[in-house]
């Protein structure tokens, strides 16, 4: 498929950010999987809980909330050191990432 | 082409040589465990999914020969009931799905005119999660524990007070090994069609089959956690006592048919959809014409996604559901044969005002209009709830999914085999055989089937594993045996051609039907770097409207393996960016959550085990690692 003309892409720089970047899609795709899995269990959750006489079903009691609550925090600071390493790479340098 | 290195002139071979360099697939044993270009894995893919088909195909031969006569003792009921879920099992996760996303992984990159699948490792990591999971299953079927509750697995049958032992626990695992693998396929498809695209390919331009591919793995996305979640909690009840699906307790058993079928209704779709994108690829090339209706076809595709999620209660019209709800139902499975009558009408449109040219390909695509729509018949019938209730669980289901199944989907993907062989291997499938293999095949499946409409409506039960002589049932299953021994003979004629034609077959060329798609650009096999240049697209039908001024793409390093990514909509070139290349890891991710799914058949103390080998493994996938070319070209680009 060789021919005279050609369409040069060197000027083009070699990292995107954003909806740019392939590899910020495939996140989407998996939050989109995310989502859907966590979707289907609220649905089943709503499912049996309006099935259901009396809710919790009698000898359930309901769970402790301490371990989520400290596995939820976990996950809010990290969003701290990604979010500076997101920042250090948009300004390229390359020392912090 | 790249193939005739010999008309290459100086700067191409210098151009060869270096690509070749960067993406020539590591060599020696070991090595090959660490491929991961697309071109590799899905040969494999292929392949592992076509050995499956060829094991689903022994289990149902052998199931014809059980009921071949009333009363005979070749398979007794327990093994009988491994047989027929397995038969079911394989067919579905082992092989429809997975084979359409391994053409997938082939054929689109080609088609869209780039280097790699744009996650390469990802892609890997999907073959050996798949490969792993049917290994499994088969290996612990020898060992008798194979499951046995039906490829639908219900509660309470498969709950832990009617089937006890670990044979439904396999079952449940298989269904996260293979959903696990679809949906890395999936994401990476996707994100492959909407930004590796060759520059002027924008979405208007996009060959049907890519369309196909690119509903279908949304619909994956969709689909897969349901069956996945389902299957989660299934796995609870019988390994850590929870009630989710007993009623005693609290929890109900209608919950597994709803999840499961709004699973399994769009799957039937997953794997008819991208059979419909292959009819569209072999028509057009064999028509010597466009479509006819582009935009209709597309259009058609993405409802057909749409209304096949709407579906799933016509699977269980005779367990009780409310009147109101189930009409709802009936008016949606009769709405989806709008979009597919539409295709069908379009494909004759192009046919009718083509040069039709009848190689094997499109015979194959001929038997499936004939059969699909007899299936599509029986279909209709299905969606009203009244005759539903009276053949519900009967052969006449039987025979309306396996007229579907294997007229919408195995036949187009065998006029695809023969379509895109000569592309895979360099050489053409004997025509000859190839003629053979169709009409016995066609010949084959309707003695086999249509006589089970008969045996439905008579009354015979699916998954029986035997029946009395004076049933009235004896002939026509006789009949359904021998039209399944044809049907045999016709796949082993295939698998005959397929291995003689790979060594002796005739010599391809790089475009052996004159078609239009761009994977016909580059030379038969293509070689490791897919296109010496990446090509730029003018029209739907890229090379039909390809011209000898048509500029390609240059600029792009050859050095490292380098593509070009293009925007969203327009396909305008937008950066470079480079993918990652071998690597061990994936199947080191692979091992470890297969350690996982197994182990905790047996005790739920593997998860934490696997998690922590999961994680060594991501660890390892993930280290980062610079090169000095990048550094310096980070260096470059900071310069203002």
């Amino acid at each position: 498929m060789k021919s005279s003309a050609t369409l040069n892409v060197s000027h083009l720089p070699s990292v995107a950010f954003g909806s740019r970047d392939p590899l910020w899609w495939g996140v989407m795709g998996f939050i989109l999987i995310e989502v859907t899995i966590l979707a289907i269990g609220i649905v089943s959750y709503f499912y049996l809980r309006t099935l259901a006489p009396l809710w919790p079903p009698p000898p359930t009691a309901l769970p402790a909330l301490l371990l989520p609550t400290v596995n939820m925090l976990l996950m809010l600071v990290s969003v701290v050191p990604m979010y500076w390493v997101d920042r250090a790479a948009r300004r390229k340098e390359r020392r912090i990432v | 082409m790249a193939d005739d290195t010999h008309l290459m002139d100086a700067s191409e071979l210098h151009e060869h040589s270096l690509l070749e360099q960067t993406w020539q697939p590591p060599r020696g044993f070991f090595r090959w465990f660490t491929h991961v270009h697309h071109q590799s894995i899905g040969k494999r893919y292929i392949i592992t999914a076509f050995v499956f088909f060829f094991l689903g195909g022994i289990l149902a031969l052998l199931m014809r020969l059980q009921l071949a006569r009333p009363e005979q003792t070749l398979l007794g009921p327990d093994l009988y009931n491994q047989v027929f879920t397995m038969h079911g099992s394989t067919m579905m996760f082992l092989f429809a799905v997975p084979v359409m996303e391994a053409m997938g992984v082939y054929l689109i990159p080609l088609m869209i005119g780039t280097r790699n699948i744009v996650f390469p490792r990802l892609n890997a990591f999907s073959y050996w999660i798949y490969l792993f999971g049917g290994i499994a299953l088969y290996v612990l079927f020898v060992l008798n524990i194979g499951p046995d509750a039906g490829w639908t697995s219900y509660v309470p049958l498969a709950g832990p007070d009617y089937s006890p032992g670990k044979r439904v626990d396999i079952w449940q695992q298989l269904i996260n090994f293979t959903e696990l693998s679809a949906l890395a396929a999936s994401v990476e498809l996707i994100v492959t069609i909407f930004k590796l695209r060759a520059p002027g390919m924008s979405l208007n331009r996009l060959p049907l089959y890519v369309w196909s591919m690119l509903v279908v793995s949304f619909m994956v996305i969709f689909a897969m956690p349901a069956v996945m979640m389902t299957s989660l909690f299934a796995t609870l009840d019988r390994l850590v006592g929870t009630h989710f699906f007993n009623p005693a307790e609290g929890g109900d058993v209608l919950l597994w048919q709803h999840l499961f079928w709004f699973f399994g209704h769009p799957e039937v779709y997953i794997i008819f959809i991208p059979a419909l994108g292959m009819v569209s690829s072999i028509v057009q090339t064999f028509s010597g014409r466009p479509v006819f209706g582009y935009t209709a076809m597309v259009l058609s595709l993405i409802a057909t996604g749409f209304i096949g999620f709407g579906l799933w209660v016509h699977h269980m019209f005779a367990t009780g559901l409310p009147q109101l709800g189930l009409s709802f139902f009936t008016a949606a499975s009769m709405m989806i044969a709008i979009p597919s009558g539409i295709q069908i009408f379009c494909w004759i449109a192009t046919l009718w005002h083509g040069r039709p040219r009848l190689h094997t390909p499109l015979l194959f695509v001929l038997g499936f209009v004939c059969i699909f729509v007899l299936g599509g018949l029986t279909g209709v019938m299905l969606a009203s709830v009244p005759l539903d209730l009276q053949v519900h669980d009967t052969y006449f289901v039987v025979a309306h999914f396996h007229y579907v199944l294997i007229g919408g989907a195995l036949f187009p993907l065998f006029g695809a085999i023969y379509y895109w062989f000569p592309k895979i291997t360099g050489r053409l499938l004997s025509e000859r055989a190839g003629t053979w293999n169709f009409w016995l095949m066609f010949l084959g499946f309707n003695l086999t089937f249509f006589p089970m409409h008969q045996l439905g409506l008579q009354g015979m039960p699916r998954r029986i594993y035997t029946y009395l002589p004076d049933m009235g049932w004896s002939t026509l299953n006789l009949l359904a045996t021998a039209g399944g021994i044809i049907l045999t003979c016709g796949v082993l004629v295939f698998l005959g051609n397929v291995l003689w034609s790979r060594r002796h077959g005739q010599r391809a060329g790089s475009n052996p039907w004159d078609a239009d798609t761009l994977e016909w650009g580059t030379s038969s096999p293509p070689p490791s770097y897919n296109f010496l240049y990446l090509p730029v697209v003018h029209g739907r039908e890229a090379l039909w409207a390809h011209t000898a001024e048509a500029p390609v793409v240059t600029g792009l390093h050859s050095d490292r393996r380098e593509v070009l990514v293009t925007r969203v909509l327009d396909a305008e070139p937008d950066h470079r960016t480079e993918l990652p290349g071998p690597s061990i890891w994936p199947l080191a991710l692979a091992t470890a959550v297969t350690s996982g799914f197994i182990g905790s058949v047996f005790t739920p103390k593997a998860v934490p085990v696997s998690a922590l080998l999961s994680f060594f493994a991501l660890i390892g996938w993930g280290w980062p690692y610079w090169k000095k070319t990048e550094q310096e070209q980070l260096a470059a680009e900071q310069q203002p």
